[in-house]
């Protein structure tokens, strides 16, 4: 178990930022996630706190120590990698020795702890055969068997589920999220995929282009993105960004004028997530629409929307009974309104 | 007419195959005929009334033939050993650990290949000289256990490269270093290449006539090559027996490529499919 403390690390290649200078606390115990698409720089993060990169500025601490120019090995971190990274020439309970080997633990006390770890994830049916004869989820369930074995201060977690199946993936991230709840092991988990983010995570921290946009609880980055990048990142399908105009204090939108914009003048982007729009049968006082297509998911069905200057995304029960091309009219609690800033996307607060 | 790619490509294989194993027949043939007729004597005479004598005199003419073999296997087995260990260590270094100049040091290294061995022997010898170490197999040993050949590091590099990044972080994560993360991890999956560059290394020094003729002077530390060469008279070549040492000479070599066929195909085929 550890706290861990970045403070201003950064990684540049030459003149490439991969990582700007980043500073970000890990409570003992918790389970942070990083989230962003690819080549945000969350793996660089990760790799930083592993050992295997040497950032290019900034300090590392562990436990409040200064661990930044000490080995992977010092630093006692365990890493489940993406391909599993599972040494192909040993046996499951080889694999799982391995770390334990390599720091000189008796014979004795490694054959329990292998058989320990493999009772705790299923794997004693496993433990003779080679990497090469298991599934995916296997390998991954071994990889964090490996990782677990030597009961680490810091869980390193790098996409370790984008590779499986869908199946597989739900399985091992509610075996995961019960191992954590278990062992409590301070986590940071690096993923593309804001299902596992938002069920995984006690924190999210959002990335984008090198730098950390957005750290909370996974709800209220949900409810409160603090920019155009969080709000669309997170949700399927998106928020829906709408640049509107401002007139005392009033928003136009679909020819009509709308009460409760956040300034008196100007230009903002008004966001509302596609399951908060309400649709009622075409009325001339709310505002009207035409659907111009339907995609049946089973329980939910998802309707692209026509204004008269913007298309909306709307999520609507699977059962409803909508008909590409007819009229609707659209409506959605003020509350759920979502304010930025048309420039530089940042959220703006409704102050009155 | 179909006879096609298919006829013609058997012709090609029957020609090259012709090519490769005739001087072998020939040697076999000569090897068992009649003192006194040279180069000419036919394989039929040799096949009707074959002189297996002829290996028994072949031996007795290199005199203590089993120091030979014991002087040649020795050398052999200790470039093989110090060929391996230098080059796959060099390989993982470049491949695997990050340091500053490491591309230009491997260029440097990969640009050593250009320069042929006969430009450095006369450097060389005066090295090992002032060293002392004329008549001895330190010559012969040691550039392999100290360099490595350029080529084989070169295999090495690729073939630790091709298995990816993850393998050799995620053996510094689970605590080694690099010493151990090369030895436990990299060097077991590197089976295919160890046997290929294993066996080229052997075939080589086993081979090696130029080295031993520069370096070994003293009869009792000389190789089967040297041996086989001083059959070589100006008066009364004895054919016969030279090729029947020769067929004695080359028989281990066969041997261990034909036992070691199906390993060392498959590091041919890894180094020829990696970059």
């Amino acid at each position: 178990m550890a706290r861990v403390d970045l403070k201003g690390i950064s990684k540049r290649y030459g003149s490439s930022v991969a990582l700007a200078p980043t500073t970000l606390a890990i409570e003992d115990g918790e389970f942070l996630v990083l989230l962003g698409p690819s080549g945000c720089g969350k793996s660089t993060l990760l790799r930083i706190v592993a050992g295997l990169l040497e950032p290019s500025a900034g300090e590392l601490w562990l436990d409040g120590e200064l661990a930044s120019e000490r080995t992977p090995r010092e630093r006692d971190v365990a890493l489940v990698f993406q391909n599993y990274a599972l040494y192909p020439h040993k046996s499951v309970a080889k694999n799982l020795a391995f770390p334990l080997e390599v720091r000189g633990l008796s014979r004795a006390s490694i054959e329990q702890r292998v058989r320990e770890t493999a009772a705790l994830l299923g794997l004693e049916a496993l433990l003779e055969r080679k990497p090469g004869e298991l599934s995916g989820g296997q390998m991954q369930r071994v990889a964090l068997g490996r990782a677990l074995v030597r009961e680490p201060r810091l869980f390193l977690f790098d996409e370790p589920l984008s590779n499986l199946d869908a199946a597989t993936r739900a399985e091992l991230r509610r075996e995961i999220a019960s191992l954590h709840a278990r062992l409590a092991i301070t986590t940071l988990y690096v993923t593309h995929d804001q299902v596992e983010a938002l069920s995984l995570g006690a924190r999210v921290a959002l990335m984008r282009q090198g730098a950390i946009e957005q750290v909370g609880a996974p709800l209220e980055v949900f409810r409160r993105p603090l920019n155009t990048f969080v709000a669309t990142f997170l949700g399927s399908p998106p928020m829906n960004l709408v640049p509107v105009s401002i007139n005392s204090g009033r928003y136009t939108l679909g020819g009509l004028s709308h009460l409760g914009a956040p300034v008196d003048q100007g230009a903002l982007v008004l966001g509302v997530r596609p399951h908060q729009i309400q649709l009622g049968p075409a009325s001339a006082r709310a505002l009207p629409a035409r659907i111009e297509s339907i995609e049946r998911l089973g329980a939910r069905a998802l309707l692209r929307l026509a204004l008269r200057e913007a298309e909306l995304s709307v999520e609507v029960d699977g059962a409803s009974d909508f008909e590409r091309g007819a009229g609707v009219s659209v409506a959605w609690p003020p509350s759920e309104l979502h304010w930025f800033d048309a420039h530089t996307g940042a959220r703006v607060e409704l102050s009155r | 007419m179909k006879l096609g790619a298919k006829f013609w490509r058997r012709v090609a294989m029957a020609l090259c195959a012709y090519a490769f194993l005739a001087p072998l027949f020939y040697m076999l043939s000569v090897s068992l005929q009649a003192e006194g007729h040279g180069l000419g004597g036919s394989w039929l005479a040799a096949a009707r009334d074959p002189h297996w004598e002829n290996y028994v005199r072949a031996l007795e003419r290199m005199g203590d033939w089993r120091r030979l073999i014991a002087n040649t296997l020795l050398v052999s087995v200790l470039c093989v050993g110090g060929q391996l260990f230098t080059c796959s260590l060099a390989g993982y270094a470049f491949a695997r650990v990050e340091f500053r100049g490491r591309e230009l040091l491997f260029a440097g290294v990969l640009a050593t290949l250009m320069v042929p061995e006969q430009a450095t022997a006369i450097p060389r010898f005066l090295l090992f000289r002032s060293l002392g170490l004329v008549d001895s197999f330190a010559p012969l040993v040691l550039p392999s256990v100290l360099g490595g050949s350029p080529f084989f590091v070169f295999l090495f590099r690729q073939y630790f490269l091709a298995l990816g990044p993850e393998l050799g972080e995620a053996a510094r994560v689970d605590g080694c270093g690099h010493l151990r993360a090369w030895w436990s991890i990299f060097l077991p999956l590197a089976r295919p290449m160890l046997v290929t560059v294993g066996l080229f290394t052997f075939l080589a020094a086993w081979n090696d006539l130029w080295t031993p003729l520069i370096y070994l002077m003293s009869p009792e530390k000389s190789t089967l090559t040297l041996a086989l060469a001083s059959f070589n008279r100006s008066y009364n070549t004895a054919v016969e027996l030279m090729l029947a040492a020769s067929a004695m000479v080359l028989a281990p070599c066969l041997l261990a490529y034909f036992s070691l066929q199906r390993l060392f195909l498959r590091g041919i085929a890894i180094a020829a499919a990696k970059r």
